[in-house]
């Protein structure tokens, strides 16, 4: 059996003995992954990639890299890449020497070799002009890429992301982001990037742990996060415009059953229910504002009282009233419905989650409808 | 009234400051005047002889024996201003060494007895040095440094740390951990961070510390006139030795103690101008609130 | 029951690699604040403990002791000077006290809010802080020279100088007004060390609040009065503090001032210490009057931690290496 790269095991982590910061955490990644760590601010997701940095030791649980024990291993042997939100750049130090600062902390590396390796590097990531400047004089971009050729200088095996785009301008964040996924899949590298902005994280990853509260919600891949989310935490915080939320209650109804709610009678299929999930009749049905149709009769369809409407460019955005639910609904540009008539409106059924109320769970059964 | 407004508003264009400085640069004038007229008289006394002429003759000392009274001599200068200098730099030389590595420790660092360690450098910042004098005439003779200006040293070293530990403190607890960090993921020990990453971010508040403790080095008369004998260990107490007359006056001509007064704070005057910079600007950052 | 399966799962060598990385945490600090240790135990510690033994004995010039048991405080209590040397000490300390923070208020509301915010004169703001930073600059000894020099007798003192000028009759300063002198004298010098503090506190007042309360109409002494000076309540009671604690302890000022004189009328409880350990070397009784000084200075430590509220100025280390 082939040892994942890196293995958390019921982490947990506490400043003051008493509350945690994370708790309960288990993660598996496969080398080449790459992984975002995505929550709001204060979920506990910079901590879980400080105890995978090694610069805090976690109060209980174990990591390992490729089924190595780690917790007690410093930074320095654990073979890392690390760059900050700030670039933590060392001012008095020029870019060479800041490039230089990691193989100059391996004993038995040459001046020549430090000197080549340092060449490659920038050559790598396009800054080989730039070595003699100090870091007061380069531009926020500068100070990037200087950040991520000093992560990469000792080839690491794991380049540990935290926030690295959220100090650049939006074209800037788009370029950077491109160079950092091409750089890992050239490099074959394992990253892991920490990141509040879910664009960055649904763009750059190949997996998304959802972080809130110290746990995580859902470790998936971006579309399956996207498609499917676990619970209602996961399908509120992706996405954007965010998800549809109606509450309803469940009525058997010959084999399926039907989902009363304030704008209308749904029929779900009972197929697409796992009934053993059910806490009780109530549910919460999440919809994406593009996953409705705009239908002429009442029938089997939600009525929406529209409020107004944004327009979009490429698509229309109907901010709609239901009961006292405020819906979304997209449509396509070329679609124009009164505002001062009520909308009815269908849902795709297979783009449909349907949650348990009570636990907040994703009760939707994969199949096809 | 709209007359004097467009008057007004015709000044400002050119400066836009607001009018009517003077009342306040007049008060502060008068106010600063306890300071400035003596200070005044301090530098043209030092140029002037006992009759008011303006002369040089003052400045004797730095190269001629000084006669105190009758028998007693001053040695020139500039024996007592080298070992001012060197008491000086040793006295900050040795409070940096010895303040920047513990307060690193204080405002950085987790240990057993932390707290305790805050209180109790408050707690010894607060301690009377005229409480530990007469301990301390029985120290240094029990430790043979009587008559030492290197027993002097220890004594103002030991007293002078925990304030400057405390103060250093809040510099470090400024610097950003981002470098700290990235310095142990790059492999550096955190000794070897400290030395090359830390230090040089926290070069303002050393120099600040560097500075304070050569001034009070500099300056310090007391401790040595009590534990060092004889009139010329360092400048201040050559000074003193000048004002020490039994009946309350000078035992040399004013002019030539103004003078000496004068000699003696130039040092002070030229740190100070150096360093203005850094001191007034750090001691704003470093304040705590 | 995790627990107990976390730990089946690590074995002994991972256990003790665990400690070890624990016992390497513990060791950085001290290892960095041993050269702190050695002077302050060897120079302030020992000095403390000897300074309570020495209380008890009657050592004299000759380093020599007998324990002559409380003696010492029994005779402290009944000096008849007492209750004079300690009113003395208490106005020294009141009257500083108040007049040196007041003093650099006033001076530092002018330089700093009116010059520099007000008048945006900054160059004449600086250059006044600077004059008024002189006094703490120059070593005691000269501050203190010169101020006999300004009042000395009329041979060369300068005031005595400028009253026969104006055809008043030559005043005996140090003999009848040693008390305020010295009152003056240390408060300028107390003063001139808190201007930085204080003025640095009016800098931190965001521009801001100043600009909207103008908008609203207010006055600028009103700013002053209503948003300034609340900002100086901190540095304030800071200063006021350690004013307090610096005045009670002075003998240097005292000594190249005035010398205790004339007769013993400037002679404050430092000040009696150092007459008794460095003038009549009674090192016994010095250091049995030094403990009630230690006494009071521990107790205002203790009222300094409760203000400024040290445990929360330790900031948690955001690493655990």
């Amino acid at each position: 059996m082939s040892e994942p790269m890196i293995r958390l095991e019921n982490i947990g982590k506490s400043y003051d003995g008493r509350t945690y910061a994370v708790r309960g955490m288990d993660l598996t990644i496969e080398k080449g992954d790459f992984v975002a760590l995505l929550g709001p601010s204060g979920c506990g997701k910079s901590t879980t990639l400080m105890m995978l940095c090694g610069l805090y030791r976690p109060t209980e649980g174990s990591i390992y890299f490729n089924g190595r024990y780690v917790n007690n291993i410093l930074p320095k042997d654990r073979n890392i890449g690390m760059v900050f939100q700030s670039y933590a750049l060392y001012p008095n130090m020029n870019v060479f020497e800041n490039i230089a600062f990691p193989l100059k902390q391996l004993k038995h590396l040459s001046k020549r070799e430090i000197r080549k390796r340092v060449q490659e590097v920038a050559n790598t990531v396009k800054i080989p002009e730039l070595l003699h400047r100090m870091p007061s004089q380069l531009s926020g971009g500068q100070q990037q890429r200087v950040a991520m050729c000093r992560a990469l200088v000792k080839d690491p095996d794991i380049l540990l992301l935290d926030e690295p785009m959220s100090n650049l301008d939006a074209r800037l964040k788009l370029e950077i982001r491109d160079e950092i996924k091409k750089l890992q899949e050239r490099l074959a590298l394992t990253a892991i990037i920490v990141t509040h902005d879910q664009e960055e994280a649904m763009a750059i990853s190949s997996h998304i742990a959802v972080i809130d509260q110290g746990s995580i919600q859902q470790y998936a891949a971006p579309d399956v996060l996207y498609n499917r989310p676990k619970n209602l935490f996961v399908a509120s915080f992706i996405g954007t415009p965010p998800m549809n939320f109606i509450t309803g209650t469940l009525e058997p109804m010959g084999e399926d059953f039907v989902c009363i709610t304030a704008g209308g009678n749904i029929t779900i299929p009972a197929a697409l229910i796992d009934c053993d999930l059910l806490t009780s009749r109530s549910v919460v049905l999440g919809i994406r504002p593009h996953n409705f149709k705009v239908v002429q009769s009442r029938e089997n369809a939600l009525t929406l009282s529209v409020d107004y409407i944004e327009h979009l460019g490429k698509e229309n955005l109907y901010r709609c009233q239901m009961a006292e639910t405020s819906i979304r609904v997209i449509t396509a540009i070329d679609e124009r419905y009164p505002t001062d008539e009520p909308l009815s409106v269908q849902i795709d059924l297979k783009m449909l989650n349907i949650f348990d109320e009570g636990s907040g769970d994703n009760i939707t059964c994969d199949v096809v409808v | 009234m709209s007359d004097s407004k467009t008057l007004r508003l015709g000044r400002m264009r050119d400066d836009d400051r607001p009018y009517g400085v003077w009342k306040f640069l007049l008060v502060i004038l008068v106010f600063s005047a306890v300071i400035l007229v003596p200070y005044g008289w301090l530098i043209t006394s030092a140029f002037r002889d006992t009759s008011g002429a303006w002369t040089l003759s003052n400045w004797s000392f730095l190269v001629k024996e000084t006669q105190l009274r009758r028998g007693i001599h001053l040695p020139p200068a500039i024996k007592p201003l080298m070992s001012s200098f060197s008491f000086a730099i040793i006295m900050a030389a040795s409070v940096v060494t010895i303040t920047v590595p513990a307060a690193y420790a204080l405002s950085r660092t987790e240990f057993q007895g932390r707290r305790l360690m805050a209180k109790l450098l408050i707690v010894l910042d607060a301690f009377p040095q005229v409480a530990l004098l007469t301990s301390f005439i029985m120290l240094l003779s029990k430790m043979h440094l009587v008559n030492k200006l290197i027993g002097v040293v220890f004594l103002k070293v030991a007293m002078y740390l925990p304030g400057s530990i405390w103060l250093m403190k809040g510099f470090f607890d400024h610097i950003s951990w981002d470098i700290e960090w990235a310095s142990i993921v790059d492999g550096a020990s955190r000794f070897k961070t400290f030395l090359r990453i830390i230090v040089p971010a926290a070069k303002p508040g050393i120099s600040v510390i560097l500075v304070n403790s050569f001034l009070s080095g500099w300056g310090e008369y007391i401790l040595i006139n009590l534990f060092i004998s004889g009139h010329s260990a360092t400048m201040s107490s050559f000074i003193g030795a000048m004002m020490d007359g039994e009946d309350g006056r000078y035992l040399v001509p004013p002019g030539v103690l103004a003078a000496a007064c004068f000699f003696y704070i130039i040092p002070v005057i030229i740190t100070f101008a150096v360093s203005q910079k850094t001191l007034l600007q750090v001691r704003q950052g470093g304040s705590k609130q | 029951m995790d627990q107990s399966a976390d730990l089946l799962l690590k074995d002994r060598a991972t256990l003790t690699a665990d400690r070890k990385a624990i016992k390497r945490k513990q060791r950085f600090p001290f290892l960095m604040m041993l050269p702190f240790f050695v002077p302050v135990i060897v120079f302030v510690v020992v000095p403390i403990i000897l300074m309570l033994v020495m209380s008890f004995t009657d050592m004299k010039f000759t380093l020599k002791w007998n324990f002559i048991g409380f003696d010492n405080y029994r005779r402290i209590f009944g000096y008849p000077d007492m209750s004079k040397i300690l009113a003395r000490t208490l106005l020294l300390v009141v009257g500083n006290t108040t007049l040196s923070v007041l003093g650099s208020i006033f001076v530092v509301v002018i330089t700093t809010y009116y010059l520099d915010i007000v008048y945006r004169r900054k160059n004449l703001g600086l250059l006044f802080r600077i004059i008024w930073l002189i006094p703490n600059l120059t070593p005691t000894i000269v501050f203190m020279f010169i101020w006999r020099f300004m009042f000395g007798p009329e041979g060369y003192g300068m005031i005595n100088k400028m009253l026969a000028a104006i055809g008043l009759p030559a005043m005996n300063w140090f003999t009848n007004w040693s008390m305020q002198l010295l009152l003056a004298s240390m408060s300028l010098s107390s003063a001139s060390g808190s201007i930085i503090l204080f003025s640095s506190a009016i800098r931190q007042i965001p521009e801001s609040i100043v600009q909207s309360a103008k908008v609203d109409g207010a006055g600028n002494f009103y700013i002053c009065r209503r948003i300034v000076l609340p900002y100086l309540r901190w540095p304030i009671t800071q200063k006021t503090l350690w004013s307090i604690l610096g005045n009670f302890t002075a003998y240097e000022s005292i000594r190249l001032l005035t010398g205790g004189g004339p007769m013993g009328s400037t002679v404050t409880y430092a000040y009696y210490i150092y007459q008794n350990a460095y003038q009549y070397h009674t090192y016994g009784y010095g250091a049995a009057l030094s403990v009630f000084m230690v006494l009071m200075s521990i107790t205002m430590g203790l009222i300094m931690l409760r203000v400024f509220q040290v445990d929360k100025q330790l900031r948690v280390p955001r690493m655990d290496i």
